[in-house]
């Protein structure tokens, strides 16, 4: 066939987008700053020991330095898949089980460390010291979305 | 989607269609443009927009010769529309979007499932679900036999998957969203994407729940199974389990619950209900015919691992390649008559399950559940009449239906109760 009209605008740039030809490991992004990315959330450094744990794991998973414990998961190039992995690292982190929704439709460090003081309220065996930073969290992020 | 009966294949200016746009799936007549494509243009490229763009492969046996070969047709860059242009997260995750041989191993625990004793171990809760779905239109009032149909799949994925029937509803309408998020009976008011994400989110957190159950209590199902498939002695990752189930509840909401809708809407309008009704010896061709005429996966995606010339053209390594299974299952070639609904049609190599390593994995329980829906379906209602406006779903995905209202006229048995007239015709099909 000679060149068509119909024939594709080939400059590599299907292969590249397809990310082809396939990665034999899944699709991790490449390492970032936090300025290259679309957050619009204000920017807070962890609280506590809880909310630098917290920070630690997203920078892995996100690979974006440095976190605000405001970003968005998914804003800052989280998907749910890599979601799956960060709930499960996390859940060992801490050492207990979080409901998943908190991470994937409240995505923000800053709420999920509220919502694993909670779970931890309730099973009464909570460090005081973080949970006392996340109850101000909760409060101060009263007004957020 | 319509299923028309075009005429001219050369009334259509293609030039002007963009085959992947989701309104002419709601709105149009993509059956007229398929044709026309078979016929003039058989593999043609579809620019989608300035950088982007893909091949549309319409014939029967160019459409098995892309699936059958997945080293020069992958599935990791991503396997549907929306997706191309963008990396799939899971790629090598998800059984649809791995190439053999991973795939082959990630896939033989699960069809084992489902090929297996679940059928026979399912088949009471999928009657009874059928019974319960159809119930409504006993009465003769009139019904929407759309949403009757969309509560029917959750027999099958939630009785496989384990999960409790008090979950079903909410479920189906997430896997709702996240199928047809462009159609306005589900989409959010923030928009199409907004709703995807919505559903997806929604549905990964819900399974991530239950994958976190299920790992302290196993059971015999199919998120067990997926918690203790190991492939080269690695267990999938979490994120791969959730993929996996949502692939499972996405599959199960597609045949399903599509095809007795398209099938019943030919019957009325042509008036040839009774036709098949009547005749319980013609169940299984007639569900065969009915998988063909609905094919309610309409395409699937493959990007080309090297270049393929087919049919005169030049497919270039890196091109994403998208198959329409619905045109296929019109070729003239492959398929006499083939706009009529034909419940005698023998042979029938209709590819509505697909074709090739990716073949349905869910095929036997998904024949099986529409042979119950269809038994059940002529064992109760004599006739059936529309009742109002049909509505077509809005995907370039799903060939589907979202709104069909009906009237039911239920058969005259003194003294026979639903569940009676299941268990007569059953007598009369030991096939089953």
């Amino acid at each position: 066939m000679t060149a068509g009209v119909d024939e594709p605008a080939h400059a590599g740039t299907t292969l590249a987008a397809a990310g082809l030809p396939a990665p034999p490991v899944p699709v991790t992004p490449q390492p970032r700053r936090r300025e290259d990315c679309s957050s619009t959330a204000p920017f807070e450094v962890p609280r506590n020991p809880l909310e630098e744990t917290l920070v630690e794991l997203w920078s892995a998973a996100l690979q974006v330095t440095p976190l605000s414990i405001h970003d968005d998961f998914f804003e800052m190039g989280g998907h749910s898949l890599m979601a799956a992995e960060l709930l499960t690292e996390i859940q060992q982190a801490v050492g207990c089980q979080i409901p998943a929704r908190t991470l994937y439709l409240q995505p923000t460090i800053a709420e999920i460390a509220v919502a694993i003081c909670d779970v931890l309220n309730a099973g009464q065996t909570g460090e005081p010291a973080d949970c006392a930073v996340a109850d101000q969290a909760r409060g101060s992020s009263g007004g957020e979305p | 989607m319509r299923h028309s009966h075009p005429a001219d294949p050369y009334a259509i200016e293609l030039d002007k269609i963009n085959i992947a746009d989701p309104f002419l799936f709601s709105d149009g007549d993509p059956h007229a443009v398929w044709q026309a494509m078979r016929i003039r243009d058989p593999v043609r490229w579809q620019r989608t927009d300035g950088q982007h763009g893909f091949w549309s492969i319409t014939k029967h046996a160019d459409v098995e010769r892309v699936l059958r070969d997945p080293h020069a047709f992958t599935s990791e860059g991503g396997t549907l529309i929306a997706l191309i242009g963008r990396p799939d997260p899971a790629s090598r995750q998800q059984l649809s979007a791995t190439d053999p041989p991973r795939h082959t191993k990630m896939r033989a625990p699960i069809q084992r499932f489902l090929t297996g004793h679940a059928p026979t171990r399912f088949e009471p809760t999928i009657r009874g679900r059928v019974r319960e779905v159809l119930a409504n239109g006993l009465a003769g009032e009139p019904f929407d036999f759309a949403a009757a149909m969309r509560a029917l799949p959750m027999a099958t994925f939630g009785a496989s998957m384990g999960v409790p029937k008090a979950d079903w509803d909410r479920l189906s309408e997430l896997a709702a969203m996240a199928i047809a998020y462009d159609d306005p009976a589900y989409r959010l008011e923030s928009g199409s994407d907004v709703t995807m994400r919505r559903a997806h989110r929604e549905l990964f957190a819900y399974f991530q729940d239950a994958m976190d159950e299920r790992r302290r209590l196993p059971g015999d199902d199919l998120l067990s199974i997926l918690l203790n498939l190991r492939i080269d002695d690695q267990p999938l990752s979490p994120g791969a389990v959730l993929a996996n189930c949502y692939l499972l509840l996405i599959g199960s909401m597609i045949t399903v619950p599509e095809i007795p809708k398209s099938a019943l809407l030919e019957l009325i309008t042509t008036g040839r209900y009774a036709e098949w009704a009547e005749r319980p010896d013609l169940l299984d061709s007639g569900v065969e015919e009915a998988l063909r005429w609905g094919t309610s996966a309409n395409h699937v995606l493959r990007y080309a691992t090297r270049t393929v010339q087919l049919r005169g053209k030049t497919i270039r390594a890196g091109d994403p390649v998208v198959v329409w299974f619905a045109s296929a299952n019109r070729d003239e070639e492959v398929f006499a008559d083939p706009y009529r609904f034909d419940i005698r049609r023998s042979p029938n190599r209709h590819l509505a399950f697909g074709s090739g390593p990716h073949y349905c994995v869910g095929f036997g329980i998904a024949r099986i559940t529409l042979r119950l829906l269809f038994e059940e379906l002529f064992s109760s209602f004599e006739s059936f009449e529309l009742a109002g406006e049909v509505v077509h779903l809005r995907s370039n995905f799903i060939a589907g239906i979202t709104r069909l209202p009906v009237i039911g006229k239920a058969r005259s048995r003194p003294g026979a109760s639903p569940g009676g007239t299941v268990a007569d015709h059953t007598a009369r099909s030991p096939a089953l």
